[in-house]
C-alpha cells in the first residue's frame, strides 16, 4: 500500500508554493500546446483543402495558383481527356478556375487590409470539390454579379451577409450564399462565376484546372501525358 | 558592499539551483526580446520611405497590373518630380527554397528614385549598360555564393521559362529596413521575352513636397477612376505599412506568447526563492540573534533575488542583442533590418526588475517578520 | 548595581489553548565579571531566562535591565542594534552558517558596525586566536569537528566585545574532550578577560567550572550556590 496520503498532505502543507509550481507548469504547457496547435492547424487546413481523388493543373513553372495562367483551349483539351471522371449528368468533372487576391478591409479595424482569395468557378466546381456545402442561401445565378462567401470570412469582413453588397474590382457584387468546406482553406474564399470575374480581373485566362480522376491510381500516367502541353 | 560576501555565499549555497534559475530568466528574456523585436522591426519598416515617394497600384488588388501609358500622364501632374515603375517577377533560384524579391524595373529612373541604394559607380554604369544585367542586394552574394560578373538563371513562375542575367552590380541599402536581398533587372529584357510591352506592376512617384502627398495621390486616382484599371495611390510609408498589417494578429500572438512565457518564468523564480528562503529560517533566526535587523535581512534577500534576475536579464537581453546580428537574421527577407532596439532592452530591464521584486518580495517579507524565538526553537 | 537585573518578571506562553506560566515574579541579579551556571529540570525556564536577558523575548510583566539598558522596554529594531554590540550568544547546535567560512562566520557581528575592513580583519583574527583556531580561518563548518565549530561560535560571540556572553547548553552536543576544551576556554575568558558569562547547562562538570550556580525549578530560584573556592 502506497501511503499517498503522505504525499497529498505534504503538498497541501505548502499551498502557495504548490499552486505557483502548478500554475507555472500549466502556463508553459498551454503556450507549448498553443504553438503546436498553430503549426498543426496550418498543416491540417492545407491538407484538407486537397483531395487525392482530384488532380490540379497549373501552368508549367508556376509555383502556385496565383502565378499560373491557362487558356480556354487548355480547358477544352483537358475536358476531353479519357482519365477525367464523368458526373451523374454525363458531363466531365472538370473545374477551370480563376484565382486572384483582392484587398478587403477587416470588420473590427477597417484600416487593416487583408488580401482575400477570390475564386472563379463553373457549375462543375461544386461537384469536383465535393467537400464544399452551401449552408445558407442560393448558389450564384449564371450571368449575374453574384458571389458566394466562405464561412470563415463572414464574421471577419463587413458586407458579407446574405443579400448584402461587396464592392471590389470596380463593381458591386451581391452575396447570395455562404458555404463551408470541411474546415479547409476554401472556407476563407469568395466564389463567383468565371465569366463574371474574367473581364474585371485577368481576362480570358484561368489560373488552374482541377478534375476528378476516373481511376485515382492513374495519376502517374496522366501527368506524363500532360508534359508536352506547354501553355 | 561589505555584505557582498554574505549575498554571494547564499547564492552559492545551491549552485545548480542558482544557475538554473538564472538560465530560466535569461531564456525568458531572450524570448521576450526576440518576439518584441519582430513587432519593432515591422513598425520600423512601416516608417520607411517617408512621404517623398508615392506608390500607385491597381485598385482591384496588388496582383493586377497597370498600363504603361499611365506613366506619362502621372508625370505631367503638378508636383510630380520623378517617376519609375516596376513589375513583380517572382522568379526562383536553385531549389526555390530560399525566397527573395525580384522584379523588372525602368532601371535609370528607378536608381534615381532610390538614392538609398549605395552602388559603386563602375558597377552602376555596367548595370545600366547591360540589357540582361542584374542589380543584386549584398545579402544575395553571401546567400547564393554569387559573384559580380557571374551569370545566374532564375526559373520564372508567373512568366515561365529560364531567365538568365549577368550580375553587374551589388547594392548596400543605407537604411537597413529597405532590405538587402532583392534582385532587380531591366524591363526592356522583360518586355522582349514576354512578348507584350506596356505593363507596370506599380508606379513609384516622386513628389516635390511631402505636404502635397494627399492631394497629388487624389489627383492620380481621380485621373484613372473611370478607366479600365482604376488606381490606388498612397505614400510609400502607407504602402509598406499595409504589408505590416497583414502580419496583424501575428504581432498580438507574439506579445501574448512573450507575456505568458515571462509570467511562467516569474513563477519559477519566485518558487526557487521561496524554496531557498524556507531552508534558511533557522539561519535567519541566528542572524537576528546576532543583531541583524529585520530591515537588513529584507534587503539582503531582495538583493539575492535581484542579483539572479539581473544576471539572467543581462545574459538574455545581451544574448539576443548580439545573436541576431551575428547570424544576420532577417526573417527570410520579411523582417529586414531586424535588430533588438534600445526600447526593447529598456522594457526587458524593467521586466527583469519586476521579476526581482515579485519573486523576492514574499521570501524577504517572511524573513523580516520571522519571530526569532519560535524559529530558534525549531532549529535546536 | 548588578550587570543584569531581573525584577519581578512574569512570563507565560500560549501553547494552543493552554496557557503555560514559566515565571511568576522572578527576581535575580547577575554581577559583572561573574561566571554563572543556570541549572534545573526541563521546562524550568532556563532557556527562556537566557532569551529574556538577550532581548530575544519580552517578559509579560516586570523588567530586565542589562548594563543599565532596559531591555524589556526596547523596540525590536532597537533590540537588534543593541544585541549586536552587547550580547554574544552561543547555541547548543553551534548554528554556524554553513555557506560561510569560519572567518566569515566570526565576522558577522562586525558587519553591523562601522568598522573598516582592516579593523574587522584584526578583530576576527584576534578572536580566532583566542579560541585557538587561527589556522582554521578558511575552513567551512563541515570541515570542522564539533568542538572546533563550537569554539568558532564562541569566537563569533566575543568578536564584538559584548557586555555579557550567554550560552545555551554549549557542551550538549560535544564529546568529553571537546567539552573540556570549550569549558576551559570559557574559564579563561572569564578569568583573563573578565567576561561576564551565563551558561545554561545539564552538565555537572560545566557547573563546576562556573563560579556561581543558580538552580531553577518551575520558574523559581531554588538556591544559589557559590562554587567551593575559586579556581
Amino acid at each position: 500500500m502506497i501511503p499517498i496520503v503522505y504525499n497529498v498532505r505534504s503538498v497541501v502543507q505548502r499551498p502557495v508554493s504548490t499552486a505557483l509550481t502548478a500554475l507555472g507548469v500549466g502556463l508553459v504547457v498551454a503556450v507549448f500546446i498553443g504553438m503546436l496547435a498553430l503549426a498543426n492547424g496550418f498543416g491540417a487546413a492545407l491538407a484538407k483543402t486537397g483531395s487525392d481523388k482530384n488532380v490540379i493543373i497549373l501552368r508549367k513553372g508556376a509555383d502556385s495558383e496565383l502565378s499560373s495562367g491557362l487558356g480556354r483551349d487548355v480547358a477544352s483539351l483537358i475536358a476531353s481527356d479519357p482519365h477525367v471522371a464523368m458526373g451523374a449528368d454525363g458531363k466531365p468533372l472538370v473545374s477551370p478556375e480563376v484565382y486572384v487576391l483582392i484587398p478587403l478591409a477587416k470588420s473590427f479595424d477597417t484600416t487593416q487590409i487583408a488580401n482575400v482569395v477570390v475564386r472563379g468557378i463553373s457549375e462543375q466546381a461544386w461537384q469536383v470539390r465535393n467537400n464544399v456545402t452551401v449552408t445558407e442561401g442560393q448558389k450564384p445565378t449564371s450571368g449575374r454579379a453574384e458571389i458566394c462567401v466562405g464561412s470563415r470570412l463572414t464574421k471577419r469582413f463587413p458586407h458579407t451577409g446574405i443579400g448584402q453588397t461587396l464592392h471590389f474590382a470596380g463593381r458591386d457584387w451581391t452575396v447570395t450564399c455562404h458555404f463551408t468546406a470541411a474546415g479547409s482553406a476554401f472556407e476563407s474564399e469568395i466564389w463567383g462565376e468565371n465569366e463574371q470575374f474574367m473581364p474585371v480581373f485577368r481576362g480570358e485566362v484561368f489560373q488552374s484546372i482541377s478534375f476528378r480522376l476516373k481511376d485515382p491510381g492513374a495519376f502517374r500516367r496522366r501527368s506524363a501525358r500532360c508534359r508536352p502541353t506547354s501553355a | 558592499m561589505k555584505y557582498l560576501g554574505l549575498v554571494l555565499a547564499n547564492l552559492g549555497r545551491h549552485k545548480l539551483r542558482t544557475v538554473l534559475t538564472i538560465l530560466s530568466v535569461a531564456l525568458a528574456l531572450f524570448l521576450f526580446a526576440s518576439l518584441r523585436s519582430v513587432t519593432t522591426t515591422l513598425a520600423a519598416t512601416a516608417q520607411l520611405g517617408g512621404a517623398r515617394r508615392l506608390v500607385t497600384t491597381n485598385a482591384t488588388g496588388i496582383v493586377f497590373v497597370l498600363p504603361l501609358a499611365y506613366g506619362n500622364r502621372i508625370k505631367a501632374l503638378p508636383g510630380v518630380t520623378g517617376l519609375s515603375w516596376a513589375n513583380w517577377f517572382g522568379g526562383r533560384y536553385g531549389d526555390g527554397k530560399t525566397f527573395f524579391a525580384n522584379f523588372a524595373v525602368d532601371a535609370e529612373s528607378y536608381l534615381k528614385m532610390y538614392p538609398e541604394f549605395i552602388i559603386p559607380d563602375d558597377q552602376r554604369a555596367a548595370f545600366l549598360r547591360d540589357r540582361t544585367g542584374a542589380l543584386i542586394g549584398k545579402r544575395l552574394l553571401r546567400q547564393f555564393g554569387w559573384k559580380v560578373g557571374q551569370n545566374v538563371t532564375l526559373q520564372g513562375t508567373i512568366f515561365p521559362g529560364e531567365w538568365t542575367f549577368t550580375v553587374d552590380a551589388v547594392y548596400t541599402p543605407s537604411d537597413p529596413s529597405l532590405g538587402d536581398d532583392a534582385l532587380v533587372f531591366h524591363h526592356e529584357y522583360f518586355d522582349e521575352r514576354i512578348g507584350r510591352a506596356g505593363i507596370a506592376g506599380w508606379y513609384i512617384v516622386e513628389i516635390d513636397d511631402p505636404a502635397h502627398a494627399p492631394q497629388i495621390a487624389k489627383s492620380i486616382d481621380d485621373m484613372f477612376r473611370n478607366s479600365s484599371a482604376a488606381t490606388k495611390t498612397g505614400t510609400e510609408k502607407e504602402f509598406q505599412a499595409s504589408f505590416a498589417t497583414m502580419w496583424g494578429n501575428v504581432s498580438f500572438l507574439m506579445s501574448t506568447i512573450g507575456l505568458a512565457v515571462v509570467f511562467a518564468i516569474l513563477l519559477v523564480t519566485a518558487n526557487a526563492m521561496m524554496m531557498s528562503a524556507r531552508e534558511r529560517t533557522g539561519e535567519i533566526a541566528v542572524l537576528k540573534t546576532v543583531g541583524f535587523s529585520d530591515r537588513l535581512l529584507f534587503a539582503l534577500i531582495m538583493v539575492e533575488a535581484g542579483a539572479m534576475a539581473l544576471t539572467g536579464a543581462a545574459l538574455g537581453l545581451g544574448g539576443a542583442k548580439l545573436f541576431y546580428p551575428a547570424i544576420s537574421f532577417n526573417g527570410a527577407g520579411f523582417l529586414p533590418g531586424f535588430k533588438v532596439a534600445t526600447s526593447t532592452l529598456v522594457v526587458g530591464g524593467l521586466v527583469a526588475l519586476g521579476l526581482m521584486l515579485a519573486s523576492g518580495l514574499v521570501p524577504a517579507l517572511r524573513a523580516a517578520q520571522l519571530p526569532i524565538v519560535q524559529a530558534l526553537r525549531k532549529v535546536e | 548595581m548588578a550587570l543584569v537585573e531581573i525584577r519581578d518578571v512574569y512570563k507565560s506562553f500560549q501553547r494552543d489553548t493552554q496557557k503555560i506560566d514559566v515565571f511568576t515574579g522572578l527576581t535575580l541579579d547577575i554581577e559583572a565579571g561573574s561566571f554563572t551556571a543556570l541549572m534545573g529540570p526541563s521546562g524550568s525556564g532556563k532557556s527562556t531566562l537566557l532569551n529574556l536577558i538577550a532581548g530575544l523575548d519580552k517578559p509579560t510583566r516586570g523588567s530586565v535591565t542589562v548594563g543599565g539598558a532596559q531591555v524589556s522596554a526596547m523596540s525590536a529594531s532597537q533590540l537588534a542594534a543593541w544585541r549586536a554590540s552587547n550580547i554574544g550568544f552561543v547555541f547548543q547546535s553551534f548554528n554556524l552558517l554553513p555557506v560561510l567560512t569560519a572567518y566569515q562566520n566570526v565576522e558577522l557581528p562586525l558587519l553591523l558596525t562601522r568598522l573598516s575592513s582592516r579593523e574587522r580583519t584584526e578583530r576576527v583574527k584576534l578572536a580566532l586566536d583566542v579560541v585557538g583556531l587561527a589556522d582554521r580561518a578558511d575552513h567551512y563548518p563541515r570541515q570542522l569537528s564539533g568542538g572546533q565549530e563550537q569554539r568558532t561560535a564562541i569566537a563569533r560571540a566575543i568578536v564584538a566585545d559584548p557586555t555579557v556572553m550567554l550560552l545555551d547548553e554549549p557542551t550538549g552536543q560535544l564529546d568529553a574532550k571537546s567539552s573540556q576544551e570549550v569549558l576551559a576556554l570559557l574559564q579563561r575568558l572569564n578569568n583573563e578577560f573578565s567576561k561576564t558569562i551565563v551558561i545554561v547547562t545539564h552538565d555537572a562538570h560545566a557547573a563546576e567550572r562556573a563560579k556561581t550556580t543558580l538552580h531553577l525549578e518551575k520558574g523559581d530560584l531554588i538556591e544559589k550556590r557559590a562554587a567551593a573556592g575559586v579556581r
